[in-house]
């Protein structure tokens, strides 16, 4: 199970010894060598865990100033979890195209040892660039969070690569139908919106996913290790009218195989 | 965070709460200011506005404190009835940094008949004005901010009213004068943008305003989600001193 560091709530400056920093050091040198980068002045490796207990070792890259200029993360097993350059990147000229940018996407998932399948999603970045994405999948089903992704710069250079993928509660023995979870969500959406509210959310859509339960509106969390992901009918809920100005969408996500209520998001 | 904290940033952040806490006769030029704004809906998002109780609002504004508060601004929140348009309004003059997580659009002002950028105030029920870009740009006067957050969705959208009315204009320099707009391009929903923010501050302490940036984007986001922003990528996140926008007009438009 790999989520997102946080370095506030937990972070743990965790022993690091000599001969794994050296470990990751060399990982991330070989990385740089693989993606045609530039061998940095310096490279400073630390051991970080979060408040879930995921452990990853951190290589930060320096320049000759003592600025970073890359930082990558590996797993206790030695496999990348991220790798991010720094620095701002002038757009690259001509502009790449969109099967281009797939393409080296693809091959820089393949040099940094990511296994994908499938056909990415490959779209420019608010930011600047590529943003080339695969979806988790479990026997056809999504795991929204998971998968990877990878950065390009405008001129198709390496700029970032993340890897995410969480643990999965065990597959409910029966699911609920599609028709049993739009009900589920037309109840709650009942009894949420009332009065002059009631009948301006809309449920949009319903499929299954694999979700992570959430406190968002209040809902017990199921006993798991933090960041187990469930099997679960996702709700998406457009709103109209006077809700709209309040809340423009909802998802509403429930258990595949109890209905219970997983907690879901907020659109605004 | 640990104990990693780049001792030059820690001993920039003493010197400048030092410096502020001394005030008296020892004036610069250019007066550093440090206050910070963070403002967060709450109430569009529970009873009675809606049936059920968001719980990332006030997560979020927990998050934003905590990482001006360790940059060196000196924060105050404000959410149900104490964000409201006015307030907003009321301090924006004297806000060296400025968050607000809120509903956000490009939003039809009927008094200059057209659209402009802008977000929904709070104002502790359910019916909640938009403050808007030009408002808040002749609130402040030209006066440029330091550190933006819009914690919204459509606020960096390419043609943006908001970062100018900052004094923040729509570029992007490796170097310079320390400033940064942070905001979402589209929709954008509240466990994205809070998994963004949660990397941003924390990466605050250590890197840089664009390097913070860089490593909250290097996530697998649960939907599509796209972040941008405008400012100094090498910039510290300190409160500093800072020039004016030369290409912000008054109505927050470039």
């Amino acid at each position: 199970m790999l989520a997102g560091l946080d370095r506030r709530t937990s972070p743990d400056r965790l022993t690091l010894s000599a001969a794994a920093a050296a470990t990751a050091t060399a990982l991330t040198a070989s990385l740089d060598q693989r993606l045609g980068l530039p061998a940095p002045a310096s490279r400073v490796a630390e051991r970080l865990s979060d408040s879930s207990g995921v452990i990853v070792d951190e290589v930060r890259e320096l320049d000759s100033l003592g600025q970073p200029i890359a930082i990558s993360r590996f797993d206790p097993a030695g496999q990348l979890v991220s790798s991010v350059r720094l620095g701002l990147a002038a757009p690259g000229t001509p502009a790449l195209t969109t099967a281009a940018a797939t393409g080296r996407g693809q091959a820089i998932a393949a040099i940094a040892g990511m296994a994908v399948a499938g056909t990415p999603t490959t779209t420019p970045r608010a930011s600047g660039g590529w943003l080339v994405r695969w979806v988790r999948t479990i026997a056809g089903v999504p795991v929204p969070g998971d998968g990877v992704s990878v950065q390009l710069a405008g001129d198709g250079s390496f700029h970032a690569i993340v890897r995410t993928e969480h643990l999965l509660a065990a597959p409910p023995a029966t699911t609920l139908t599609e028709a049993q979870a739009r009900n589920l969500a037309g109840a709650r959406l009942d009894a949420w919106f009332t009065g002059a509210l009631h009948g301006l959310a809309a449920v949009s859509s319903v499929a299954l996913a694999w979700v992570a339960p959430n406190d968002t509106f209040g809902d017990p969390l199921p006993a798991a290790p933090a960041g187990t992901l469930r099997l679960a009918w996702v709700v998406r809920v457009t709103t109209s009218g006077a809700l709209a100005d309040r809340v423009a969408g909802l998802e509403l996500a429930f258990d595949a195989g109890d209905g219970s209520p997983l907690g879901g998001d907020v659109l605004e | 965070m640990g104990s990693r904290v780049r001792p030059l940033r820690r001993a920039a952040v003493t010197a400048v709460a030092l410096f502020i806490a001394l005030g008296g006769g020892v004036r610069p030029a250019l007066a550093v200011v440090n206050q910070a704004s963070v403002d967060s809906n709450v109430s569009a998002f529970r009873p009675p506005c809606v049936g059920f109780v968001d719980s990332h609002p006030a997560q979020m504004l927990s998050l934003a404190v905590a990482g001006l508060r360790a940059l060196g601004y000196t924060v105050s929140s404000y959410s149900g009835a104490a964000f409201s348009h006015a307030s907003v309004l009321a301090r924006t003059a004297s806000d060296s940094s400025f968050y607000v997580h809120s509903h956000g659009d490009e939003y039809w002002n009927s008094a200059a008949q057209r659209r402009y950028n802008g977000f929904r105030e709070d104002s502790g029920d359910c019916n909640q004005a938009v403050v808007f870009s030009p408002e808040i740009a002749a609130a402040r006067a030209g006066r440029v901010s330091n550190l933006v957050v819009v914690s919204t969705c459509h606020n960096a959208d390419p043609a943006s009213t908001l970062p100018g009315a900052f004094g923040i204009a729509r570029t992007k320099a490796q170097n310079g004068a320390g400033h940064f707009y942070l905001g979402y391009v589209g929709i954008a929903y509240d466990n994205d943008e809070q998994a963004f923010e949660k990397v941003f501050w924390s990466a605050l302490e250590t890197l840089s305003v664009g390097e913070a940036f860089d490593l909250a984007a290097d996530q697998n986001f649960s939907h599509p989600f796209a972040a941008d922003w405008w400012g100094t990528y090498n910039w510290s996140g300190f409160p500093s001193a800072v020039s004016g926008c030369t290409r912000c007009l008054v109505g927050g438009e470039q």
